[in-house]
């Protein structure tokens, strides 16, 4: 069990949130695209092992959605931020292998 | 129109040294949301006479004229409840041309469930994985999140007396569970 700390009520259970896959995936202009490019955009992350930020919402408490970076293999959470603000650096590395971001 | 009856009506709330477990139906509710820091927000605090609670999780009481206590509750950065405080639609209704905010009547989604007595908190931890210990959510607090499953908002009204706010459709279920918890304390 994840305790998540949501940016507005602190500290909580992984229960009362619901994951939203990598954080800071842009939107492109769908016009503009090929359909390989548009395929890419949906489907394809980076999925590292290791640090990975990432969205959550808080659905059963605030119901906000905002952002952390999570370690992919050991769980541990560093920095949170909020949507429309600038991404922190990526924490230390306690452990990272694989492509990574 | 339908006449509005209480999910819990006819269950016994009994009354017990430790800890009273009782039905408080009907409470009038609405759901304020309107963005922080902004003119429509001063507007609407100054309509209604009340202070909105800044930061999430904090509950403002205040008098309002001719009617028990009203509370405001802070459930979001811009995501209010006001409770038991009949008017405010009506005091609101002039500022919904110049101001963007939304007001909804929120009555009948839920009933409320009050917990008083010296073991309130105690019946209330048995259900309840949050942090009840005065530290961290002493009296004028409010917390969402689930309980027994159920999605439901909690306020530490005043000392050793608790409101759980619960949908409708899992009052009863909620209601059983905390009797069955309070059923050690008395
Ligand atoms: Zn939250």
């Amino acid at each position: 069990m994840l305790n998540i700390p949501c940016p507005h009520c602190g500290l909580r259970n992984e229960t009362e949130f619901h994951y939203g896959a990598e954080a800071g995936v842009a939107y492109p202009d769908p016009n503009t695209l090929t359909d390989s490019e548009w395929a890419k955009y949906l489907h394809i992350r980076a999925n590292p092992k290791g640090w990975l930020a990432e969205r959550w919402v808080h659905f059963a408490g605030c119901g906000r959605w905002f952002n952390l970076w999570r370690n992919t293999i050991t769980h541990e959470i560093g920095p949170v931020y909020l949507p429309f603000t600038t991404q922190p650096k990526m924490p230390g590395n306690t452990v990272q292998e694989g492509p990574g971001k | 129109m339908i006449a509005k009856e209480s999910p819990l009506k006819g269950m016994d709330t009994g009354t017990a040294a430790a800890v009273t477990i009782r039905e408080l139906p009907g409470l009038h509710t609405i759901d304020l949301r309107v963005a922080p820091g902004t003119e429509a927000q001063a507007a609407v605090a100054e309509a209604l006479g009340i202070e909105l609670p800044g930061k999430p999780g904090r509950i403002r009481a205040v008098q309002v004229l001719g009617e028990s206590e009203a509370h405001a509750l802070c459930l979001a950065p811009d995501w209010w409840l006001i409770v038991g405080y009949q008017e405010a639609v009506e005091k609101l209704a002039p500022l919904k041309n110049g101001h963007h905010f939304s007001v909804v009547d929120v009555s009948g989604q839920r009933t409320t469930i009050e917990l008083e007595g010296p073991n309130a908190r105690e019946v209330l931890a048995h259900l309840w994985e949050q942090d009840l210990r005065e530290k961290s959510f002493p009296a004028g607090s409010v917390s969402q999140g689930l309980m027994a499953k159920a999605p439901v908002i909690v306020c530490h009204i005043a000392p050793s007396r608790y409101r759980v706010m619960v949908r409708s459709s899992f009052a009863l279920h909620l209601w059983k569970a905390l009797v069955d918890a309070a059923e050690e304390w008395n």
